[in-house]
């Protein structure tokens, strides 16, 4: 029915009907791919997305400056110069002044450690625990994980904010009742993720086959359940940091957490407020700083998210 | 007789970000009306994507699609969306493989089925599109048709829910049913049980079936012709009696030597193609198979053999079948092939 | 179906309880004696630690507590001069719920519908402009967009007024600026939806089916697509009406947030804690609302809710 492809000769040459004698040489004909490991090519996947690695150059890059910054201006962060109350960015003020006289520039940056660290610090302990707790839930299975189920679904119904507010205002100010009160709820997003791992991995087929073959349980939790639990756990945390920034600038904006002398972006953006009518750059500032960190974490997380997805291999 | 479905010489590509992705080259094949043909491939043939450009199921921007295909007259790549629209579902219907996946979780079975119906009958009510669904529910074999019209489908068992899929393909009595993997999602009893009523409503309605599946098995006791996918072409083809008796392709004859048999010796191993097939990223110049077949010549690698008649209709693409390589001093005119085992 | 409900009723309840001991423990964590003010004058401090029952024993004072809560009191304000809570709410919810409804609704159909359009135009201009919108969406925090608004539209383009609440035009900007964050979240969830649904197999088979594109799109793709929308309704509830303690207090909008804020900045902590009882109950309900809504929608959850996807 198909007729000859019009590129074959009429006439062959009778040697060509000769079997193939030097067998290895076909496999030169079969083009292979080269062959990556999971997290090599999930690394090549994150490189080419370029907003993601924009996202990761100015992260490093506010970490930097957290790092270096306050020690780049010629002020300090507590010092008050009191000829110069709010005034505008300009060449001896980077940032420009607040109320009292001090940098904005190094408070900006003095704040970016101490938000910073929090948002990463509260993400990942999120994430430790919910890792644990879900663990636990998901391979233990049965009555125990019923009984934590039914925690969190209790915890999460009780409003993040609301528990994070009560718990500041009865512990007091500071960072480390700012900590707790974050991570009191805030371990339920991935403990609910790791558990829904472990369930699906422990029925699918290569964990049979693997208890079948002898695998001791140790054995299952490092070698399977763990790497496929990995990529996940870090697309969430990489996720919760923004909204553990989010979290602390609000309670700090609202009164509670991080208090003067201190700074944080949060405080800076709630003295800033006050005076906002005609210095908004002591608000616009560490708004600034803010939103432009939860969106690089953001871009990254999404970037992450992609490059981790075994489906979307190549 | 007027052939129900032609295809020619169709090729489809697919761009993708590793480059451009040949899945089908060059098949030509023809269904005619009221019988059942078999494609038969491992996955990644082409055969789905064939069926699936038949229904132009396949958006043409990324993939790019030439040749020719015909149902009953009509140029099936040349037809504007709207009068395609018009043929899916009411002329030539199709059903896929896993029937967990393949109906609406949200919508009430007896939309599901009706939706079809209303759609290639707008003069139809309501109340006659509903009988319509019993009726075609009882010919599917569900039992209180009536009553599962207000279900859901996770209220349905595997096996129900393919029949329900088969009832809303063929509610507006298509020439043409296409049958992808319609039993591979589904355990031996079921697969039995479906494909018996598959052949049952062929008889019945003198409807046509492509009959997409990778296991010979299913092969056997439903077609009346078979055509045999490998790398995106079609190797073989004949009645299914003359593909069975006297399998003229490599690919064939492992195919049908892989089956794993009762009466077999417990201790014989079973028998598999060593390799896989060609990357479509960069089909080979020659034959597809010619790194997992026992008897490739020269010429194997370095031009795609035509189709060899083998007799009457029965067709083969394999150089053993031109006359230079018939055996010289009395070797048996049909390959033996020596399928490797463990290289 | 009813089996579903009542055990998301029995959940909610305890969450309540849950919540309402929580507050209860938490006044008595507080460092020193909460009630020390120089406003109270001696009486007003001797309602307080007697509405507390800080002079009974613990479990009377629980029991005391609860009663408490039961007949409706949640205490007085010390802040405003023993004005009771319940009249505090009473005066500024209307107005909160006013602002937190119409900021909820705008971001429910604009995130839908641009989540929608998203989907439907993938890789053309319109979608990343709606990516675009949607990804600054959720990295402005809304206080920093309440400011921004003011900012913009009140200050220098003196476009829209930007304090109190007195008619539709008051209403506009905190409107936006509560709403944009949740707008954003749930075009990137409907979005996302969208592409998931696209891909399965039943969308496949209504195409083989001949059904027209708005069918297709209308009854397979948007009925299905819209389920996680609907699952994060609660958390979208509880992320508007944080919201409103920072917009009210922004644009000087006399409602429950506003108290709420400066109940915090004052340390009254009758008023925290009063409010704090009545947010908690209202979210919890508001969630078990939503969970009634989703199993009214989705048949599958009536059968196992824990283990979505297996029947």
């Amino acid at each position: 029915m198909s007729t000859p492809s019009p590129s074959l000769p009429d006439t062959f040459d009778a040697t060509l009907f000769e079997p193939i004698q030097d067998r290895n040489s076909l496999d030169a004909e079969r083009i292979v791919r080269p062959c990556l490991s999971y997290w090599q090519d999930a690394w090549i996947r994150l490189r080419k997305n370029k907003i993601a690695m924009l996202g990761i150059c100015l992260i490093a890059l506010y970490v930097a400056m957290a790092v270096i910054g306050p020690s780049l201006g010629s002020f300090d962060f507590k010092s008050i110069d009191e000829n110069n109350l709010d005034q505008a960015p300009s060449a001896l003020h980077w940032f420009g002044t607040d109320t009292l006289g001090r940098d904005i520039w190094a408070r900006v940056w003095v704040g970016a450690r101490v938000s910073l660290s929090i948002g990463f610090l509260a993400a990942s302990l999120n994430a430790l625990i919910g890792v644990c707790i879900g663990g636990v839930a998901g391979h233990f299975g049965g009555r125990t994980d019923m009984i934590i189920m039914r925690i969190i679904d209790v915890v999460s119904g009780i409003p993040y904010l609301i528990v994070a507010i009560l718990v500041m205002v009865a512990l007091g100010e500071g960072i480390s009742p700012l900590i707790i009160a974050m991570i009191i709820i805030g371990w339920v997003g991935s403990a609910r993720l790791v558990r829904g791992q472990i369930l699906q991995l422990k029925n699918q087929e290569y964990v049979l086959a693997a208890r079948k073959l002898g695998a001791s349980d140790a054995r299952i939790i490092f070698r399977h359940l763990i790497p496929n639990t990995i990529g996940l756990i870090l697309t969430n945390v990489t996720m919760a940091v923004p909204y553990a920034i989010f979290t602390e600038a609000f309670l700090s904006y609202i009164g509670l957490g991080v208090q003067p002398p201190n700074a944080s972006w949060g405080l800076l953006a709630r003295y800033g407020s006050q005076n906002f009518r005609f210095a908004p750059w002591q608000l616009f500032i560490p708004s600034f700083f803010i939103c432009t960190t939860m969106l690089s974490l953001y871009l990254l997380g999404d970037g992450l998210r992609d490059a981790l997805d075994p489906k979307l291999r190549r | 007789m007027q052939n129900l479905v032609e295809i020619d010489n169709l090729f489809v590509s697919f761009k993708t970000y590793g480059g451009s992705v040949q899945a089908v080259r060059g098949i030509s094949l023809a269904v005619r009306p009221g019988e059942c043909l078999a494609v038969v491939g491992e996955s990644g043939c082409g055969k789905s994507v064939t069926a699936q450009t038949l229904l132009r199921l396949i958006p043409s921007p990324p993939a790019e699609i030439s040749g020719r295909i015909h149902f009953e007259e009509t140029d099936i790549l040349a037809l504007s969306e709207r009068k395609m629209k018009g043929i899916r579902g009411s002329k030539i219907g199709m059903i896929f493989q896993d029937p967990m996946t393949s109906l609406n979780p949200t919508m009430q079975m007896g939309r599901q089925i009706t939706e079809g119906l209303l759609e290639h009958n707008p003069g139809m009510s309501a109340a006659e599109a509903r009988k319509r669904a019993v009726e075609v529910l009882g010919q599917v074999g569900i039992p209180e048709p009536e009553r599962q019209l207000k279900r859901y489908a996770y209220e349905f068992s595997g096996g129900m829910r393919q029949r329900a899929v088969i009832a809303m393909a063929i509610i507006c009595r298509p020439r043409l049913l296409i049958a992808d993997e319609p039993t591979t999602a589904l355990d031996v009893t079921t697969q039995a049980q479906i494909l018996d009523l598959i052949r049952h409503l062929k008889d019945e309605t003198g409807m046509a079936v492509m009959l997409i599946t990778h296991d010979m098995g299913v092969v056997s006791n439903m077609a009346d012709r078979i055509a045999v996918f490998y790398a995106g072409q079609v190797v073989e083809e004949g009645t299914s009696e003359a593909v069975f008796n006297q399998p003229s392709h490599p690919y064939t004859i492992a195919l049908l030597r892989s089956r794993p048999r009762l009466d077999r010796n417990r201790n014989q191993s079973l028998v598999s193609i060593p390799g896989t097939p060609p990357d479509l990223f960069a089909p080979p110049a020659g034959c597809g198979f010619v790194t997992r077949c026992g008897r490739a010549m020269e010429i194997c690698r370095r031009h795609q053999p035509p189709q060899f008649p083998i007799q009457g209709e029965h067709v083969a693409a394999c150089w053993l079948h031109h006359d230079l390589a018939r055996p010289r001093a009395g070797e048996a005119r049909q390959p033996e092939p020596e399928v490797c085992h463990g290289r | 179906m009813l089996r579903y409900v009542l055990k998301r009723f029995f959940i909610s309840l305890v969450t309540i309880l849950i919540l309402v001991t929580a507050v209860f423990f938490l006044v008595r964590m507080v460092p020193g004696d909460p009630f020390i003010s120089d406003k109270l004058t001696p009486e007003i401090r001797e309602n307080m630690l007697r509405y507390w029952g800080f002079d009974q024993p613990l479990h009377v004072q629980y029991f005391r507590y609860m009663g408490n809560l039961l007949h409706g009191d949640l205490g007085i304000s010390m802040h405003y001069n023993s004005v009771p809570i319940t009249r505090l709410i009473a005066d500024s919810f209307p107005t909160s719920a006013d602002l937190g409804i119409r900021a909820l609704l705008l971001a429910f159909f604009s995130g839908i519908t641009l989540g929608i359009v998203s989907a439907l135009n993938r890789g053309k201009w319109l979608d990343y402009a709606c990516i675009i919108i949607a990804i600054l969406g959720v990295s402005l925090p809304d206080f920093i967009m309440g400011y921004l608004l003011q900012f913009v539209f009140g200050l220098k383009l003196k476009l829209l007024p930007i304090a109190l609440w007195k008619g539709f035009k008051f209403t506009v900007l905190p409107t936006f600026a509560l709403s944009f964050y949740t707008t954003a979240l749930l075009t990137r969830i409907m979005r996302a939806s969208m592409l998931d649904v696209v891909n399965q197999d039943f969308i496949k088979v209504a195409k083989a089916k001949g059904l027209s594109t708005f069918q297709i799109v209308w009854r397979h793709q948007i009925r299905n697509a819209i389920l996680p929308v609907v699952t994060i309704l609660g958390p979208i509830t509880a992320a508007i009406l944080t919201g409103t303690f920072v917009i009210e207090s922004i644009y000087a909008i006399p409602g429950m947030g506003k108290y709420y804020v400066l109940g915090i900045q004052n340390l009254d902590y009758s008023q925290i804690l009063g409010l704090t009882v009545f947010y908690g109950a209202f979210l919890v309900m508001a969630n078990f609302a939503v969970d009634i809504i989703y199993g009214f929608i989705d048949p599958r959850i009536r059968m196992d809710r824990d283990n979505p996807g297996k029947p």
